[in-house]
């Protein structure tokens, strides 16, 4: 009986802090879903996706720092509005077949590499990386999420997450070598 | 500077993007939408509560002698003569017949649709090899052979969605409640009535388990235990 309680007790503070949390970002998620959407009923949807997406596997979500909280509930809010988008406008993503391999290589952007490149360059640079990518960067490198959980929480498949990892660490090694090069 | 300055830079740039939000204008919610989000968070505390899906240790407990009362009330209504019953565990809803119970997983929500992962045992007893194997997109089999005590385990994993509607015998033994590394499942031990034998079937949140075999059922959860992604 005190374990039932405690239970309840604890699934019930789960909720008020995901409701509470919710009430208190609601409206910025609100404006990341309309700047990509332009369309109330859309971006009020793509709130609903995103919290049944969280609260259907909630764990990560206790697990993680309020502001880490903050990235993985953005970096879902862009993607399910990206995804509703392009499924508005029939231009679905290209979808990746599993047989194509993109592992994620550590060693694609060795440390000696980030070296060679101020930090403001690479800030600047990340900025301004194809949305997509930086979900997945954020989400792995941010937020620690594992290549399935990721694909999880996108609703992708794991290759697609494994190849936009790949561009994403790419483009980066492709710009340190350019500034490198200057 | 490292690898961690990657992370520094994600950091600040993903700050960056959501102070842009900052001074969000406040947008007045439609009615329907506000009453799908209490919804959404009430189905929360349904979910997560009654029938235990999250991996918290404290969330609610349905003792093994709780399960094993109410099997024995349901096997004896069973028996009475309805032609069959209904009995619910954590991970698992059973309907019991009068020599068998038809198992189906609870939560199918979200599942793989086809096997993504592949279990294996990691840690066999000494002398155990493999005999046996069988292959789909939504099941897996191994059979593990002992050839010098003439033994068998036998490992299987379904996706989820494939798996309902799978029988066990229940004739003359009851379902107890088990958990596998944080996974709730269920039970029959055969080893009571002379044959050293039992059956384990956990719900592992994206697959379902089985491992049966000549073992008694504690050296078959310690088994259970170490089955791990390929």
């Amino acid at each position: 009986m005190i374990s039932a309680a405690l239970a309840i007790l604890e699934t019930e503070e789960e909720r008020n802090e995901l409701s509470e949390f919710y009430e208190k970002f609601k409206h910025r998620f609100y404006a990341i879903a309309f700047e990509r959407l332009h369309n109330e009923q859309d971006s009020e949807d793509t709130i609903q996706e995103t919290f049944i997406k969280i609260a259907d596997k909630p764990g990560k979500f206790f697990s993680l720092s309020n502001n880490e909280r903050v990235y993985l509930v953005s970096a879902i809010v862009r993607n399910v509005s990206i995804d509703m988008f392009n499924k508005k406008v029939k231009h679905p993503i290209e979808d990746i077949s599993e047989n194509e391999i993109y592992l994620s290589d550590p060693e694609l952007l060795e440390n000696s590499l980030l070296e060679k490149v101020s930090y403001n360059e690479l800030l600047d640079f990340i900025n301004n990386l194809p949305e997509l990518q930086r979900n997945v960067l954020v989400l792995t490198c941010l937020t620690e999420l594992s290549i399935s959980e990721t694909a999880d929480t996108l609703k992708i498949s794991k290759a697609a997450v494994n190849q936009r990892l790949y561009l994403a660490r790419k483009s980066i090694k492709t710009f340190i070598e350019r500034k490198r090069r200057e | 500077m490292s690898e961690s300055i990657l992370r520094a830079v994600l950091e600040e740039s993903a700050q960056h993007e959501w102070d842009k939000y900052d001074s969000a204008p406040e947008h007045t919610f439609s009615r329907k939408h506000c009453r799908s989000m209490k919804r959404i968070f009430r189905q929360y505390d349904n979910k997560h509560h009654f029938y235990g899906i999250s991996n918290s240790s404290k969330r609610i407990r349905i003792t093994r002698k709780t399960v094993l009362i109410l099997v024995i009330i349901v096997f004896l209504s069973a028996v009475a003569g309805c032609t069959a019953a209904y009995f619910i565990s954590k991970s698992f809803r059973g309907k019991v017949h009068s020599d068998n119970t038809e198992l189906f997983a609870i939560n199918t929500y979200n599942c793989p649709s086809f096997i993504e992962d592949k279990y294996y045992l990691s840690d066999l007893p000494q002398d155990f090899e493999v005999f046996d194997t069988d292959s789909t997109p939504f099941y897996e089999y191994t059979n593990y052979k002992n050839m010098l005590m003439g033994q068998n385990i036998a490992f299987r994993q379904w996706v989820k969605t494939e798996y309902d509607s799978s029988h066990y015998n229940t004739e003359s033994q009851n379902f107890e409640e088990i958990e596998i590394n944080g996974y709730y499942g269920i039970c029959l031990d055969f080893s009571p009535k002379g044959n050293i034998s039992s059956c384990l079937i956990w719900d592992n949140g994206d697959y379902i388990l089985e491992l049966s075999g000549d073992l008694p059922k504690n050296e078959l959860i310690v088994l259970a235990k170490t089955a791990k992604k390929n």
